[in-house]
C-alpha cells in the first residue's frame, strides 16, 4: 500500500538530550497507525516534527510525497494536529478560536461556521462556544481540540494522546468519529492506552529511547512472540527470592520475577509451567493464571529488556 | 497573515476599554511628568517648550507601546507557549508571523501616535494645520515600524531575562535623554547627527516650528527597518522552531 507519511533516519536532540535516534517509519495511506511508548520516548516529537513545530536535526520526512522541510506550507495545509496539552487561546472565546484556526487553513467563513455548528452539536459544546477556555473542563477542551483539528477536513490527522483527560462518553464519541472518517484519512496517533491501540489501530509501532523497536499489525506483533504465554502463580504467603533458582535449568523461560506473593514468567512451553508447578506444589497456592502475550506484555518486555 | 491579525483584533475587541485608557493616559502622563517639569528649565527659540515637546511625546508614547506589544507577541512564540505551537503548526511562514506582529504593533502604535498628537495639541491649545499633522504622522510611521523590528530583534537574540530587562532599560534612557525627544541636542554627537532616526525626528520638530522638512531620512529608516526584518526572519528560523 502507498505510504502517506514517511520518516527516514530522523534524529533530534533537545537540550543536548537525544529524543529521536535514526528513526524510520512509514504510515500507510488511509490507515490508523498508533505509536506507543513511555513518557519521553519521543512519540510527541515525531508529531511535532511532522507539523513543523520543531525542526529535525537529520533525516528526511515526507507527507504525501512532499518533503516537510521544503514544502512545509503544503504539508501543513493537509494535516490536522491535536497536541497532548491544551493549546486553546484563552484570551478569546472558543468560537473565535475555531474561526481563526479555520482562517489559518483558508477555510471560508461560512463553511467554518457550519462545521463549528456541526461539531459543537456532536460533542455537546455548543453552549460553551462563547466562553473562554479557562472556564471549561479538560474533557470539553480536548473534544474542542479534536474538532478543531478536523475543521479544514485534513487528509492526515496527527493526534497526540487524543483521549487523555476525556471522560468515557467523549472517548467513545471520538473513536466513533475516527472510525467514521477513517476510510479516507490517514490517522497517526500516540497513546499510552494499549486497549485503544489494540482496538483502533491497523498498525502499531512501539517506540523506545527514540527509536522504533517493533512495528506491525497487532496480529504480527503478537505472532512475533511465537506463542509466548505469561504464567503467574499466586501464593497465600510471600515468596522467597531463592525460588528463582529453579529457573536456572530452564533456558526457554523468560523474565522470571517475583511480584508480591506471585511468581511470573514467560515461556512458549507448557512443560516449563508444569516443572515450576512441581517445584512449588507443596506451597499454599492461591491462584494460577495463564495468558497469551498481549500488547502490554510485549511492550513491557521490550522496555524492561526481558523479551527483546 | 489575515488570521493572525484577526486574532489580535478579537483580543482588542475584548480589551477595548483598557486600550483606550492606555492611549489616553500615556501621552497625558508624559505631558505631566516630563514636558511640564522640563518646560520651566528649557527654552526653545520660536515656540515654547511644551509645544516643541509634543513631537517627543507622540514618538515616545507610540514607540513604548509598539515596543512592548511587539515584545509581548514575539515572546509568545519564543517561549514555546501553547499559543506558539498552535501558530507554528499552521500553514503560515515565519515571514507571515513576523509580518503580522509588526503590522499589528505598528497599527496600535500609530493609533497611540494619533491620540498623543490630538491630546498634546489640545492641552497646548496649539493650532497646527491639518496637513502638518498628516505630515508628522507620515514621518512617524517609519519610526514605529523600526521600533517594532528592533523589539523583535532584541527578543530573538537575547535569551536571559535579566539582560533583556537591562537592554530595555538602556533603550528607555536613550530615548528619554539622548535622542532629542525631550532634551534639545544643540550639539548632537556625530553618530546621532548622521542617524536617519534622529534626522526624522528633527524633521518632525521642524514642522511644528514651521520650518522646512525633507522626506529622505524617513525613507532611510524604512530601508533600515526592512534590513532588520530580513535579519529577524533569518534568526527566527534558528530560534522559533528549534
Amino acid at each position: 500500500m502507498e505510504a502517506s507519511i514517511t520518516l527516514k533516519s530522523i534524529a533530534k536532540k533537545i537540550d543536548k538530550e537525544v529524543v529521536l535516534a535514526d528513526l524510520s517509519i512509514g504510515v500507510e495511506n488511509n490507515s490508523n497507525h498508533a505509536i506507543i511508548g513511555q513518557n519521553g520516548s519521543g512519540k510527541s516529537s515525531i508529531l511535532k516534527i511532522l507539523v513543523g513545530i520543531i525542526e529535525k536535526d537529520a533525516g528526511t520526512a515526507y507527507i504525501h510525497g512532499k518533503d516537510i522541510s521544503t514544502r512545509s506550507n503544503e504539508t501543513r495545509m493537509i494535516t490536522g494536529y491535536m497536541p497532548q496539552y491544551i493549546d486553546l487561546d484563552d484570551e478569546i472565546s472558543i468560537y473565535e478560536n475555531l474561526l481563526i484556526y479555520s482562517q489559518l487553513f483558508n477555510v471560508s467563513e461560512n463553511k467554518a461556521k457550519l462545521r463549528i455548528q456541526n461539531f459543537s452539536e456532536i460533542f455537546d459544546f455548543k453552549k460553551f462556544l462563547f466562553e473562554k477556555s479557562s472556564n471549561l473542563s479538560l474533557g470539553i477542551l480536548r473534544s474542542i481540540q479534536f474538532c478543531r483539528a478536523l475543521l479544514h477536513d485534513p487528509k492526515i490527522l496527527l493526534l497526540d494522546e487524543p483521549t487523555s483527560g476525556m471522560d468515557p462518553q467523549h472517548k467513545i464519541k471520538l473513536w466513533n468519529i475516527i472510525d467514521r472518517i477513517g476510510n479516507d484519512k490517514t490517522i497517526l496517533f500516540t497513546t499510552q492506552d494499549f486497549s485503544e491501540a489494540e482496538k483502533y489501530a491497523d498498525r502499531i509501532s512501539i517506540i523506545h529511547q527514540g527509536d522504533i523497536k517493533m512495528d506491525g499489525s497487532l496480529g504480527t506483533l503478537v505472532n512475533a512472540t511465537k506463542g509466548l504465554s505469561k504464567f503467574e502463580i499466586r501464593f497465600k504467603h510471600s515468596v522467597d527470592e531463592e525460588i528463582l533458582s529453579i529457573f536456572n535449568d530452564m533456558p526457554t523461560v523468560l523474565k522470571p520475577t517475583i511480584n508480591g506473593n506471585s511468581i511470573e514468567f514467560y515461556s512458549n512451553s507448557k512443560n516449563d509451567f508444569f516443572k515450576v508447578l512441581k517445584h512449588v506444589i507443596d506451597s499454599e497456592i492461591e491462584n494460577i493464571d495463564i495468558n497469551f502475550c498481549r500488547l502490554l506484555d510485549l511492550y513491557l518486555g521490550l522496555v524492561e529488556n526481558g523479551l527483546e | 497573515m489575515k488570521a493572525l491579525l484577526r486574532r489580535e483584533l478579537y483580543i482588542l475587541k475584548h480589551n477595548l476599554i483598557p486600550f483606550i485608557c492606555i492611549w489616553m493616559l500615556l501621552p497625558m502622563a508624559i505631558y505631566l511628568f516630563i514636558s511640564i517639569p522640563l518646560s520651566s528649565q528649557i527654552s526653545i527659540d520660536v515656540i515654547n517648550y511644551i509645544n516643541w515637546s509634543s513631537i517627543g511625546n507622540a514618538v515616545y508614547a507610540s514607540s513604548v507601546l509598539t515596543y512592548l506589544l511587539s515584545t509581548n507577541l514575539i515572546l509568545k512564540y519564543k517561549n514555546k507557549t501553547s499559543f506558539s505551537n498552535l501558530m507554528l503548526a499552521a500553514p503560515q511562514t515565519n515571514s507571515q508571523h513576523l509580518g503580522a506582529i509588526i503590522i499589528w504593533a505598528s497599527v496600535i502604535g500609530l493609533v497611540q501616535f494619533l491620540f498623543s498628537i490630538v491630546i498634546t495639541q489640545a492641552l497646548n491649545s496649539s493650532n497646527l494645520f491639518f496637513l502638518d499633522k498628516i505630515l508628522i504622522i507620515i514621518y512617524g510611521i517609519p519610526i514605529i515600524i523600526f521600533v517594532s523590528n528592533l523589539a523583535i530583534f532584541v527578543c530573538l537574540i537575547v535569551n536571559s531575562k535579566f539582560v533583556h530587562t537591562l537592554v530595555n532599560f538602556i533603550l528607555t534612557i536613550f530615548f528619554l535623554f539622548s535622542s532629542g525627544l525631550f532634551l534639545p541636542l544643540d550639539e548632537a554627537p556625530i553618530f546621532l547627527s548622521y542617524s536617519p532616526l534622529y534626522q526624522t525626528l528633527i524633521n518632525m520638530q521642524n514642522i511644528i516650528m514651521i520650518n522646512s522638512s525633507v522626506i529622505y531620512p524617513s525613507i532611510i529608516v524604512l530601508v533600515f527597518s526592512s534590513i532588520l526584518y530580513v535579519v529577524n526572519l533569518v534568526i527566527s528560523y534558528k530560534v522559533l522552531r528549534k
